[in-house]
């Protein structure tokens, strides 16, 4: 299982435990529901990448969410584990086409698709991926989750539009503008997976509000700090450092540089389109000297606090101290 | 949904493929898988949801033959099947949703072994055929109540 999520000390706390367990247990029927999908003896190329990519090593967080929201009610195993999958499907063939869209060779530490086959044949994959989720979704009628996400992936592939409009301009990239982004691009689907799994489980509607409040906070701290990593010498995901700015995409930390402290030099710099080591690291200087990089942790911590500060409306039940941990496990 | 709030979501998609540098599309394919749907599916409620959403799936494979900046291409296409989602999922019909999975999945596949051009007529006939589909899945569900 790669639900590496699960599998930081701090996610396993006894407070949690059981619902550590249950996680673990749904988490492996929707692994094994993939591998019925994708793994048959008929299996074709496309079902061998589609399977690649949603066992590629993924936090599994959607789902890990939606099943923790649903333990706070009585849900079927089989629907939630079934509702996981879905997200996790819409993730995976978002990251698909993510890596076509950014020109990625690498996701991972691995080649992606899109390097190894061609842009359009996985463009094609992401679209199987989606086939596939629609399928599942089929048999869930009636319980609520279709009003959840008949909006979300279209609120994602606008916000995705609207960064492909703004790539290099540094006019129409505001912090303003960029916080809709990540909220647009991702904070949307993990509040729904909050959401969805609070639906499945027939949740009162105060509990649902906390929940979706949650995933909507969490959603936006998690974008914030994997953009953060870019000027905090990390690496995350296995993707290069800096692909954004290499793409004309500039995220909080730069975009409140150049509110703050912008000059000819360096607003010279991101309009280049091929940019050198050297002009990188002028870049991440000029940004952590603004104080980009401590802006961005303070907004960051504001969701963490936010996310936390929703959990409260909810019982003090396994799940939520485990969905807390989540937060602190991302810190 | 009214036939005109349903082009109006389609229309903002119209919007999108101009801005994003993929042309203007003829007559025939703004207009007659529209007018098929309709044609077959007569006064039945949630027909524009219906007709909007075939129109819809079948831009995001129509984008697939037209000449244009390839992350965008992929972006439009993901914003044309969301359409269909959008349109589809609050109806509730077990068949569409299968008709829609199905469909989608057999595109990506021919579409990835780069088979024939999308052919539109065929597609047309495929429209009618869900149509007639979820008239039937409709009457069945209503005479089980």
């Amino acid at each position: 299982m790669n639900g590496t999520l699960l599998n930081a000390n701090e996610v396993r706390g006894t407070a949690c435990g059981g619902a550590y367990g249950r996680v673990t247990r749904r988490l492996t029927d929707m692994e094994t529901l993939f591998h019925g999908l994708f793994r048959s003896e008929t299996a074709s190329e496309m079902d061998h990448y589609a399977y690649s990519a949603l066992m590629g090593g993924g936090k599994r967080l959607r789902p890990i969410l939606l099943c923790l929201a649903s333990g706070f009610g009585d849900a079927p195993d089989e629907k939630v584990s079934e509702l996981m999958a879905v997200l996790e499907m819409i993730h995976t063939a978002s990251l698909v086409h993510d890596d076509i869209v950014d020109d990625s060779a690498k996701r991972r530490d691995k080649p992606t698709l899109h390097a190894l086959k061609g842009g359009h044949y996985a463009a094609q994959n992401g679209y199987y991926i989606i086939a596939a989720a629609i399928n599942i979704l089929k048999n869930h009628r009636e319980s609520g989750v279709y009003e959840v996400l008949a909006s979300v992936p279209m609120e994602m592939s606008l916000g995705e539009l609207h960064q492909l409009r703004v790539e290099y301009n540094l006019t129409l990239q505001t912090p303003q503008d960029y916080l809709t982004r990540i909220e647009r691009k991702t904070a949307r689907l993990i509040e729904a997976s909050c959401l969805a799994g609070a639906r499945a489980a027939g949740l009162d509607r105060k509990q649902e509000e906390a929940l979706s409040a949650y995933g909507r906070s969490l959603g936006s701290f998690f974008q914030l700090r994997d953009d953060l990593l870019d000027y905090e010498g990390a690496l995350g995901d296995g993707k290069p450092l800096f692909q954004d700015i290499n793409r004309g995409i500039y995220t909080l930390p730069l975009l409140y540089a150049q509110a703050a402290a912008s000059d000819l030099v360096h607003a010279r710099l991101l309009r280049k389109r091929e940019k050198s080591d050297a002009d990188l690291l002028a870049i991440l200087e000029w940004v952590r000297e603004s104080g980009g990089v401590a802006y961005t942790r303070d907004y960051m911590e504001r969701y963490a606090d936010l996310a936390l500060a929703a959990l409260a409306a909810l019982p003090p039940a396994g799940e939520r101290e485990a969905l807390r941990e989540i937060v602190l496990c991302l810190h | 949904m009214t036939e005109k709030q349903a082009q109006a979501l389609l229309d903002e998609g119209y919007a999108l493929m101009a801005e994003f540098g993929f042309g203007s599309l003829s007559g025939r394919d703004r207009d007659a898988v529209i007018q098929k749907a309709l044609q077959v599916l007569g006064a039945i409620a949630r027909a524009p949801e219906i007709a909007a959403a075939c129109q819809a799936f079948f831009l995001s494979r129509k984008l697939y033959e037209m000449d244009g900046h390839n992350g965008a291409r992929v972006l439009l296409g993901d914003y044309f099947i969301s359409l269909a989602v959008k349109l589809v999922l609050p109806l509730e019909n077990r068949q569409l949703l299968e008709d829609l999975s199905l469909r989608l999945k057999d595109y990506a596949v021919d579409s990835s072994r780069y088979l024939a051009r999308f052919d539109f007529d065929a597609y047309l006939e495929t429209v009618d055929t869900v149509c007639k589909g979820y008239i039937k899945s409709e009457r069945n569900a209503s005479q089980r109540q």
